[in-house]
């Protein structure tokens, strides 16, 4: 499935800003929106019976949230966690209008950058390194000369989702 | 008319109790048609199948089938218990504010006792005249304010009781007598009682009031102010009656029927409903929604008042009905004159129930032409000058303004009717100009907000007199009795039930019932949150004393002190926020009341519910989930447990059967059981059962299994099927669904039984559902909570303990018993296999609807009340994990689900 970035409506703005972020080596990008804060990797409490994209829980100011392994649901090689390594924080619509917070471990933060819409290209059919479901599209941010894969987190989350075999509780997400 | 309305009217109809005659079934069958004819999503599908069938019986009645009558009753019944549950889904905002009124007055009332009994203490003690007379009027004044608050709140009981109390001190006072200290004292703990239940319960009737009564009038009688006016708080309303006014008395049968009480607490609910409503419309007078809830109030109240017979609230009911009709139909506007009409036939009505209920009644010429007039308002609502002053005409038509010229005089000179009393007042001196002058002026504010109240009302209101002094000028004013008489029913519109006008009706005054909800009126989201934020900042207090343990020697002592000291006060902070969620079993348990009368009347048996310990105080959530199941063990208990009366009598027992609902604390834990007296679970037919069922091997040694497993087989859900409950002399319906919900609440369920003399299902809950007593153990460098409530104890065995059977499943045996050996670990993984050496490791022996596992861990670190957290989105599907707690470092661990690690064991043992 390849999105039609133009088709989704909150790519249509011109300028998006997306948080972009360093897996393995690759630059990658969600949309800030639905990001609700960066912290710092710590302990993790591992889950029995999950599947390995699940790290486990963390305590988030007293609230327990599970953590996912970016890496692992992204197919990617999963490394050690290092200094720089961190949880972004998602805040993922349940439906009810209420939101679940959901972290990923990225092995770092890179920073926020526009992208206008015009500049997300398709995902081109071989070449990456990623499950091609999962890229929203590929963009040359405005003040970085990197190239960004944008993730389509509502598909990565979704996966996520069914394989922690409860899909039901999430919405749309970013 | 709406679908609310056909259904209110369905549900009066059903509460009414005779079998229904020829009119009331034309008027059924246009309410069920109603009802078919809407589309509306609100009735029910099941409601919406049988209404065909009703409809064929109403037929059948308006034809003159006499039989026909009484089944169209019963399936009038059954159609409204269908639809009843929809109903209690709709607490109306007004209802809520209600609450919230009783809610205030509670704890008001709480105050005033304080206050009251600081008085009666006082009075006691005080040594010198001047003193006493000091604490007397701050008793007089506070006692009045209260019984004013009763009143305003239908507490009719109490105000009777606290309107005995201030005539007795006033009997008194003006004997210049010791005020009795002991009848206050009881009135007081009476109150306190009722205050109690009222909190706990909005429901709940007020506790034996007669014996506190008794010795407040006890006093009087004796008392040497006999002759004094105050001391015959209620003299017979026939020396008062003037020609051509008499009250209204309702029939002895009417006033016992039993549906009486019940169709006034509902109708007194209807005419709160309307003047929320009106209110509101008064506010906005376009608001269509105000009209119809004050339409479908009156309507309602006019349906089951028809049933009943009772012509006066019809006749009332009816013309408001049609004035209201006039404004759901056109677009006039609902001005504040209309509002008056509309609460004057409220009063109307209200004092027309309390004639129902034994109280003093309204004037009937009275109520005739309050009828009449909003009769002819509703021919023309845009004509109010029909009405106009009439409120004012009528209060002084009754105080004495007989003929029609005094009358004009009088409205138009209403002050002059006014201060005919307030002088008196003056002469006696209980009243300065200045006061009398204050509350003139009040009283024409109020009249020209189109209210009529009388000057002695305002006074009262005002405080500036007390009720007795009111009396008392009422009657040096030497007034023909009419005014006094107006007075008192203005000023206590509602006197004592014990009025001696009607002795026959004592028993349904008494059994008034409050019909509020509840008395806490905070989300309780907001509660959730505070306790659960309570609950971090145990967990950070932990944190920091365990962070100041490392430090060592160089802790200033100032440090530890303080840091205790916060301890304390997390904890108590900790306590307090549980406690606030704190309710009784009372209404839960005032339910089962109901159920055991219809599940034993079906069943055709007899059974008594005994309760105890209902003020049992537990979390709000524990008491919420708790009903559905203890519903199911009731029902099972009479269907099944108890047997038919002649089986009882040929065995030497009590025909009627006997059911035990209790609560109690016991260690951390709340124990709610349910016992019968009936004929206990049949073992050897359960084990029949469940070998049918396959619920065991077919080749199991039976006679190793312990009572308490094999009644435990009810449990599951294959057990309990119909051919269980026609087959098994024991239970079976619903089991299942007992178990889950209190398996859910992390509770668990003892079932004990005598064979022939009874059951008994204990259920154990924890206090809270928000935070457990549990050990904290390490496995595997991981670490886990497993719930104290499960554990029976843990042990480091020896190895004469431990046995491989098969040489593959470990057991250990603890007290003669082998029990199964897993690695807590791997159990939770999912897969069985080797227990490394259990030796040197400790066991836990955990136990669960009858089976025990031991579970192998590294290391117990600890124990400690953890706060239990939802895992979110990622709880696992094996419910090997029931949730994760924050321990002292910041740290989530895993809360270990027993009940899960049981089943799983049972799995892995069987692969």
């Amino acid at each position: 499935m390849t999105k039609q970035p133009a088709d989704d409506p909150s790519q249509v703005d011109t300028g998006s800003k997306f948080l972009t972020f360093v897996l393995e080596g690759g630059t990658y990008g969600i949309p800030i929106l639905i990001v609700r804060e960066i912290i710092a990797m710590q302990p993790v409490t591992p889950l029995p019976r999950m599947p390995q994209a699940i790290e486990g829980v963390i305590n988030l100011r007293g609230k327990i949230i599970p953590v996912l392994d970016l890496r692992r649901s992204l197919g990617l090689n999963a490394g050690e966690h290092d200094r720089s390594t961190c949880v972004i924080v998602l805040d993922v619509d349940a439906g009810d209008e209420s939101t679940v917070n959901i972290g990923c471990v990225v092995n770092a933060v890179r920073e926020v950058s526009n992208v206008k819409s015009e500049d997300i290209q398709d995902a081109p059919s071989v070449g990456t390194r990623l499950d091609a479901n999962y890229i929203l599209g590929l963009a040359k941010s405005e003040d970085s000369e990197h190239v960004v894969t944008l993730i389509d987190m509502q598909i990565v989350l979704a996966d996520f989702m069914s394989e922690a075999g409860d899909f039901e509780a999430m919405g749309a997400v970013g | 008319m709406s679908v609310q309305l056909h259904l209110d009217a369905l549900v009066w109809a059903a509460a009414a109790e005779s079998a229904v005659a020829a009119e009331e079934a034309s008027e059924l069958r246009s309410h069920a048609k109603g009802l078919v004819a809407s589309e509306d999503q609100a009735v029910p599908v099941q409601l919406r199948l049988r209404l065909d069938e009703f409809l064929a019986q109403t037929d059948l009645v308006i034809a003159g089938d006499s039989d026909a009558s009484r089944t169209l009753r019963a399936l009038l019944r059954e159609l409204v218990l269908d639809e009843a549950p929809g109903q209690d889904h709709e607490p109306t905002e007004e209802e809520e504010a209600d609450a919230d009124l009783l809610a205030l007055f509670i704890s008001a009332g709480r105050d005033t006792l304080s206050e009251i009994e600081t008085s009666v203490l006082k009075l006691e003690s005080a040594k010198d005249p001047w003193e006493r007379a000091d604490a007397a009027a701050d008793l007089q004044r506070d006692i009045h304010t209260l019984k004013g608050e009763c009143g305003v709140l239908s507490l009719h009981v109490a105000q009777s009781v606290w309107h005995e109390a201030e005539t007795m001190i006033d009997g008194a006072i003006d004997s210049d007598a010791e005020v009795p200290i002991d009848p206050l004292v009881a009135a007081i703990d009476w109150h306190r009682d009722h205050l109690a239940l009222l909190s706990d319960n909005a429901q709940s009737a007020p506790p034996d009031h007669q014996d506190v009564l008794e010795s407040l009038k006890d006093w009087e009688v004796k008392g040497p102010s006999k002759e004094d006016l105050s001391s015959q708080p209620q003299p017979p309303a026939s020396a008062v009656q003037t020609s051509g006014s008499e009250p209204i008395v309702f029939a002895d049968e009417l006033l016992l029927d039993e549906t009486i009480p019940e169709f006034v607490t509902e109708a007194r609910q209807h005419l709160e409903d309307s003047e929320a409503a009106l209110f509101e419309l008064e506010e906005d007078p376009k608001s269509p929604d105000g009209i119809d809830r004050i339409f479908r109030a009156f309507h309602t109240i006019k349906g089951v008042a028809g049933f009943l017979g009772i012509t006066e609230v019809v006749e009332l009911a009816h013309v408001v009905e049609t004035l209201l009709d006039q404004f759901r139909a056109s677009e006039l506007d609902f001005t504040s004159g209309h509002a008056d009409i509309v609460l004057e036939s409220k009063d109307m009505l209200e004092q027309l129930l309390a004639a129902l209920m034994g109280e003093a009644g309204p004037q009937r010429s009275a109520h005739d032409e309050l009828v009449m007039q909003v009769g002819k308002v509703a021919e023309d609502p845009s004509d109010l000058a029909a009405f106009g002053s009439r409120a004012v005409r009528t209060a002084l038509a009754i105080a004495g303004f007989r003929d029609d010229a005094e009358l004009e005089q009088a409205a138009r000179e209403p002050e002059v009717a006014a201060m005919r009393l307030g002088e008196v007042l003056v002469a006696r001196g209980a009243l300065t100009e200045v006061e009398l002058n204050v509350a003139l002026d009040r009283q024409r504010e109020l009249r020209e907000e189109g209210e009529s109240v009388l000057i002695g009302q305002v006074l009262v209101l005002l405080g500036a007199i007390t009720k007795s002094q009111l009396d008392a000028a009422v009657k040096a004013q030497k007034d023909p009795s009419p005014l006094r008489d107006l007075l008192k029913s203005e000023v206590f519109p509602s006197p004592p039930a014990e009025d001696e006008l009607m002795p026959g009706s004592k028993a349904p005054g008494t059994k008034k019932k409050a019909h509020y909800d509840s008395t806490i009126r905070v989300s309780t989201q907001r509660l959730d949150s505070l306790v659960d934020m309570v609950g971090e900042l145990v967990i950070a207090q932990q944190m920091v004393v365990q962070g100041t343990e490392g430090i060592g020697d160089g802790v200033g002592e100032s440090l530890i002190r303080n840091l205790s000291h916060l301890g304390k006060i997390t904890r108590d902070l900790q306590e307090a926020s549980m406690s606030l969620r704190m309710v009784t079993f009372q209404s839960t348990f005032q339910k089962m009341h109901r159920l055991v009368r219809d599940v034993a009347g079906k069943a055709g048996k007899s059974v008594k519910l005994e309760i105890e310990g209902a003020d049992t105080e537990v979390d709000r959530n524990v008491v919420d989930k708790i009903s559905d199941p203890l519903v199911h063990l009731v029902r099972n208990a009479i269907d099944h447990g108890v047997e038919p009366p002649e089986d009882r009598e040929a065995a030497g027992k009590d025909p009627q059967g006997t059911v035990v609902l209790s609560a109690r604390h016991q260690g951390g834990a709340i124990v709610i059981s349910l016992k019968d007296d009936g004929r206990g679970l049949d073992r050897d037919r359960i084990l029949r059962k469940a070998k049918e069922k396959g619920l065991i091997p077919s080749d199991r040694d039976l006679s190793e299994m312990s009572d308490s497993a094999v009644y435990k087989l009810i449990f599951e859900p294959g057990f309990s099927t119909a051919a269980a409950i026609t087959d098994i002399s024991g239970r079976g319906v619903g089991m299942d669904v007992v178990k889950r919900n209190i398996e859910a609440m992390r509770g668990k369920v003892e079932i004990f039984s005598e064979q022939g003399k009874g059951a008994e299902f204990q259920i154990q809950l924890p206090l809270t559902l928000a935070i457990i007593d549990a050990m904290i153990v390490s496995t595997n460098s991981q670490r886990y909570v497993i719930p104290t409530l499960s554990i029976v104890q843990s042990f480091r065995p020896n190895a004469q303990q431990l046995h491989a059977i098969k040489g593959e499943r470990p057991v250990v045996e603890v007290r003669g018993q082998l029990v199964p050996l897993h690695r807590l670990d791997q159990i939770l993984e999912g897969y069985g296999g080797h227990t490394g050496d259990p030796s040197r490791s400790t066991l836990i022996l955990v136990e669960g609807m009858g089976r025990r596992v031991c579970l192998v861990v590294d290391e117990i670190l600890g124990q400690q009340q953890v706060v239990i957290k939802k895992l979110g989105p990622c709880t696992p599907t094996a419910r090997v994990i029931s949730g994760g707690a924050i321990l002292g470092d910041g740290r989530v661990a895993l809360i270990v689900d027993i009940e899960g690690v049981l089943a799983e064991s049972e799995s892995v043992a069987l692969c």
